[in-house]
């Protein structure tokens, strides 16, 4: 049998329709009636649990994993709105996926590596190929938790991890963690995908820096309260508007920040690592970011530019076909910045672009994606977490 | 010294690029600060461009599909979709008005649970709803925010399933055609466009609602505009069959006499083939068409004076010279200045109703004569009638006379016999002891009271026969006691007693002659059911008084009464018990005639416990 993949979206606005919708016709286009397993991203205008109970009850209750979104990915669709649902269908008998969670990262994220691990662990084989994590994107540190998921489980090469950090629509603060019936926040929704395949993916930001360098001269974990002896926010105060301080999430999309890539991914990565702004303390000038950084760190301010985006998104399907060879993939994993959508381009370039990307990869391959508040892949064989990327991973 | 000075000038020279390069990079600094800020406020803009273009390629779209449509109900259908679609509203509700002027839900859009939409969906909004008046008064839109607190719009968000909204009327005249409500619930306000007075949806709706308004105007002006067609059309064809096919003759004269109009009856009634034929051959009506021109001139004098006739009765000529009579109404149809363009009228032959009011007439007056025959000859019934009543009555009265004059001969058999023996006693006194002067005194003086007595009896007698000539009021009690005196002798001979209880002395306004009549009547049919029924103590009970403010005379004997199967019969003429021998069956007849048709009382009979009771109320 191999393989059957089917992707349905819908952009209705009643959840059981949307979800029920979406559902049937990636039945429909993999031409399935009962799936082995269910990817799915939404966003969260919808009444969550509604919407995915009406995902499992058409697809047979298969398992399922997923997480929300700020919008959604398809084959020449994207769709950031409140109200877009996108179902990944996939009936195989060379793939298996087993997919499980952990909830509570707040309590910590090297526990949460852990607990992830300890839970991921028995499902290993020998040909498991991946695993694919949809992470509460308002709350994560990656480094602590990735640390100790790479150590609990002890193998001696890392287990790639895709995926991307859950957002919502920027006002709602709260993201949404998908399990099989369970719909869940401050959580991990987590897929071990094994068998016969393997994943060729990408990675790539379109971000350059602007000025001079500067230092973190204080921080903890991953916050950064001080920049060059000075606030933090006060260090980026000249970028912003006048004015448009409150509105932090446009203030961080127009900014980032970029830190030297570690020698041992330059190769693959480039000069700078980027960093999203998720999260920011007025009263004592700090800011968040999603991984560790320690003081000393070399910062430059960064900012996207649309060229090297689109430059970017050619390098991740040269990557990917370089891989694949001749090889067409099974299906196809889009995790997009959000900073990188409606936010930077036009709806008609947005839509362009993907179509490029989707065309260079494979014409009409099943793909599904969600635009995210932070990226995971790995550069070389390192499990990584990116900002204002693009990781796409293709399964073939 | 050289060198040095050398040196010295090219680290000047150095340090003053160097502060060159520090001032640039300083300026080349600001410029991208202000470039990244620049750039974060393109991005917005972009933004709000693509929301606009896709806003406004979407009312584009709608405008061409509602262009194209004559379906208000597709109209509003698309409208809502629109509003949810690229307004990005939770919820939009159509309501359109109703025959009756309340506003009914005729579409809506959105996201709602069954039971919300269900609800929804049977909303209606009064015509006078305090929510309308603001548009009356020229409001363009209403706003209800989240944190709106005005009474009239928060009292709708239970109704509407929304908490705050937008409410636009479409196509605007004394009250709008329709209500456009787009909104959202307080639960998922956060993911959708939100309600306020933000210049960005204020334009969104405003450029929604004209362009929806604007086509409903058309639309119900189309519709009028049809219906008015379709309308005169109808009256048109109406008017045209009416004209056509009326049975009365329509027509369009002008002044001076010729038809410039006339329809098929009017032709038919006048003797003519066709209308055509009829106002070619008829150029001036008064002369070839009215058998006297004086009426054609009299109807042309009310008609120049009032501008109107109605019902104008004339007799006409047909095109074959026989008469019809014709009624005619008419009227001047003036142009603006008020001169008189044409007239304009009916025509109705009249002829069969005028035979049949002239048969009415002579009908009438054949019926009046027999009216009057009829009249004479129940007023000589009646005569007849009265008459036999008269002769009835007189024979009743004869009959009673018969009865008085017997008592009379029985009472005037006494003093007969004393007077033969006061004569017998004169003549044996003078042959036996000669008459003296004191014996013929007292003879004398005897016999005339028996005289008296006997003239006495005469009198009472004449008193009662006298004949009536008017009603006079008198004491009952005189009339009974000259009646029992009549009657005493009869009496005493069968041994009946009478007994009088007389309550006060009750009058009666009447005929005394006849009043006596009915009371001898009575008293004898006691006097004879006593004797005849040999009753062992025979009596008679004669009561007097006033009851009711009428005076009543009752009569009871104990003669056993009367048989109820015959006591209705008693007072019918002819009927009688005793016999053809003694009675004439007159009697109560008479009696019930004198009292009830004479003197306006009542006469009934009633059975007591041992006889019957006659009672008479005047």
């Amino acid at each position: 049998m191999g393989t059957s993949v089917g992707v349905g979206y819908s952009l209705h606005k009643s959840p059981a329709d949307a979800g029920k919708e979406a559902a049937l016709n990636a039945l429909q286009q993999g031409n399935m009636t009962r799936p082995d397993f269910v990817f799915v991203f939404a966003t969260v205008g919808y009444n969550q649990q509604v919407l995915i109970q009406a995902i499992r009850d058409a697809t047979s209750r298969a398992p399922l994993s997923g997480c929300s979104g700020e919008g959604i990915i398809t084959q020449g669709m994207v769709a950031e709105t409140n109200f877009g649902v996108c179902v990944m269908a996939i009936a195989s008998d060379e793939l298996r996926f087993a997919n499980t969670c952990v909830k509570s990262l707040a309590t910590g994220f090297e526990t949460a590596g852990e607990r992830l691990a300890a839970e991921v662990s028995p499902l290993l084989a020998e040909d498991s190929i991946a695993c694919f994590i949809f992470v509460d994107g308002l709350i994560f540190d990656f480094d602590p938790f990735r640390e100790a998921f790479e150590r609990s489980l002890g193998r001696d090469r890392p287990l790639p991890l895709f995926g991307g950090l859950a957002a919502d629509n920027w006002a709602t603060r709260k993201t949404y963690q998908y399990h099989d019936d369970q719909v869940f926040s401050e959580g991990i929704s987590c897929v071990l995908m094994s068998g016969a395949g393997a994943v060729a993916w990408g990675v790539n930001h379109g971000c350059v820096p602007v000025g001079s360098q500067r230092t973190i001269t204080r921080s903890k974990g991953n916050i950064i309260y001080e920049i060059d002896g000075i606030p933090a926010l006060e260090a980026l105060k000249d970028y912003v508007e006048d004015g448009s301080e409150s509105q932090w999430n446009k203030v961080t999309l127009n900014l980032c920040l970029g830190f030297k890539t570690p020698d041992y991914l330059k190769p693959e990565y480039g000069e700078f690592i980027i960093r999203y702004m998720m999260d920011k303390n007025d009263s004592e000038g700090y800011v968040t970011i999603q991984s560790d950084v320690k003081e000393g760190t070399e910062l430059w301010i960064m900012r996207r530019d649309k060229e090297l985006i689109r430059d970017g998104l050619q390098a991740i399907s040269r990557q990917i076909r370089d891989k694949m060879g001749d090889r067409r993939p099974k299906f196809v994993l889009q995790f997009e910045c959000m900073g990188r959508g409606k936010v930077v381009y036009r709806e008609q370039e947005k839509i362009d672009l993907l179509k490029a990307l989707q065309e260079d990869i494979g014409g009409t391959l099943p793909w599904i994606g969600f635009y995210s508040y932070g990226e995971i892949g790995p550069i070389s064989s390192y499990n990584c977490i990116h900002n204002f990327t693009a990781v796409v991973a293709a399964v073939y | 010294m050289k060198k040095d000075a050398s040196i010295n000038e090219q680290t000047g020279s150095c340090e003053r690029a160097l502060e060159a390069l520090q001032r640039e990079k300083l300026a080349l600094a600001q410029q991208v600060k202000r470039l990244i800020r620049a750039e974060g406020k393109l991005y917005d803009y972009q933004q709000e461009l693509d929301a606009q273009l896709k806003e406004y390629k979407g009312l584009y779209e709608l405008n061409r599909r509602l262009n194209r449509t004559f379906n208000m109900q597709y109209i509003f259908e698309e409208t809502v979709a629109y509003v949810i679609e690229f307004l990005e509203f939770e919820r939009a509700i159509f309501f359109c008005r109703s025959e009756s002027g309340s506003y009914c839900v005729c579409a809506l859009d959105g996201y709602y649970e069954a039971a919300e939409k269900s609800a929804v969906a049977q909303l209606t909004i009064g015509q006078d709803d305090p929510l309308l008046s603001p548009f009356t008064a020229g409001r363009e839109y209403l706003i209800c925010t989240a944190d709106s607190q005005e009474q009239v719009l928060a009292g709708y968000r239970t109704k509407l399933q929304l908490n705050e909204f937008f409410v636009y009327p479409l196509g605007f005249h004394s009250l709008p055609h329709a209500l456009l409500i787009a909104g959202n619930s307080a639960d998922n306000a956060g993911f959708y466009r939100r309600v306020d007075a933000a210049p960005g949806p204020l334009l969104s709706m405003g450029n929604l609602v004209g362009l929806v308004s604007s086509l409903i105007d058309n639309h119900i002006f189309f519709e009028r505009m049809t219906q008015a067609r379709e309308q005169e059309r109808l009256a048109e064809a109406k008017y045209r069959g009416i004209f056509e096919n009326a049975a009365e003759g329509i027509f369009q004269r002008t002044p001076e006499g010729r038809y410039l109009e006339a329809n098929p009856s009017l032709a038919h009634m006048l003797g003519y083939a066709s209308p055509q034929e009829l106002m070619a051959e008829v150029t001036d009506i008064g002369q070839q068409l009215y058998v006297d021109p004086r009426y054609h001139a009299e109807l042309l004098r009310v008609l120049e004076a009032d501008g109107k006739v109605e019902g104008f009765e004339t007799p006409m000529y047909r095109k074959d010279r026989s008469i019809i009579w014709v009624s005619i109404s008419l009227r001047v149809v003036r142009d603006s200045e008020g001169r008189p363009l044409f007239y304009e009228g009916m025509s109705e032959e009249i002829t069969k109703r005028k035979m049949a009011e002239e048969a009415l007439r002579e009908s009438e007056r054949k019926y009046r004569q027999l009216s009057e025959a009829l009249e004479q000859r129940v007023k000589e019934a009646v005569d007849e009638l009265r008459q036999k009543d008269r002769i009835l009555i007189m024979q009743g009265r004869q009959a009673v006379m018969g009865e008085m004059l017997s008592n009379i001969a029985h009472q005037w058999r006494q003093p007969l016999n004393m007077l033969a023996l006061l004569v017998q006693d004169l003549q044996l006194t003078r042959r036996r002891e000669g008459l003296s002067e004191e014996f013929i005194d007292a003879n004398v003086k005897r016999t005339m009271e028996i005289i008296q007595q006997m003239s006495k009896t005469i009198d009472d007698f004449r008193y009662f026969f006298k004949p009536d000539r008017e009603k006079a009021e008198f004491r009952v009690f005189e009339p009974l006691e000259k009646a029992l005196s009549l009657l005493e002798g009869s009496l005493k001979l069968n041994g009946i007693r009478t007994e009088i209880v007389q309550t006060g002395d009750p009058v009666i306004n009447g005929f005394l002659g006849e009043f006596v009549q009915v009371l001898l009547n009575i008293l004898i049919n006691a006097r004879d059911a006593l004797t005849s029924r040999q009753v062992p103590d025979p009596l008679i009970r004669i009561r007097l008084f006033s009851a009711g403010g009428k005076t009543v005379v009752s009569i009871a004997d104990n003669a056993g009464g009367i048989p109820e199967e015959i006591r209705e019969k008693i007072f019918e003429p002819y009927f009688t018990t005793k016999g053809p021998e003694q009675g004439t069956g007159i009697g109560l007849f008479m009696c019930k005639t004198i009292i009830e048709k004479s003197m306006n009382g009542t006469l009934s009979v009633t059975n007591t416990a041992d006889g019957a009771e006659f009672r008479v109320e005047v």
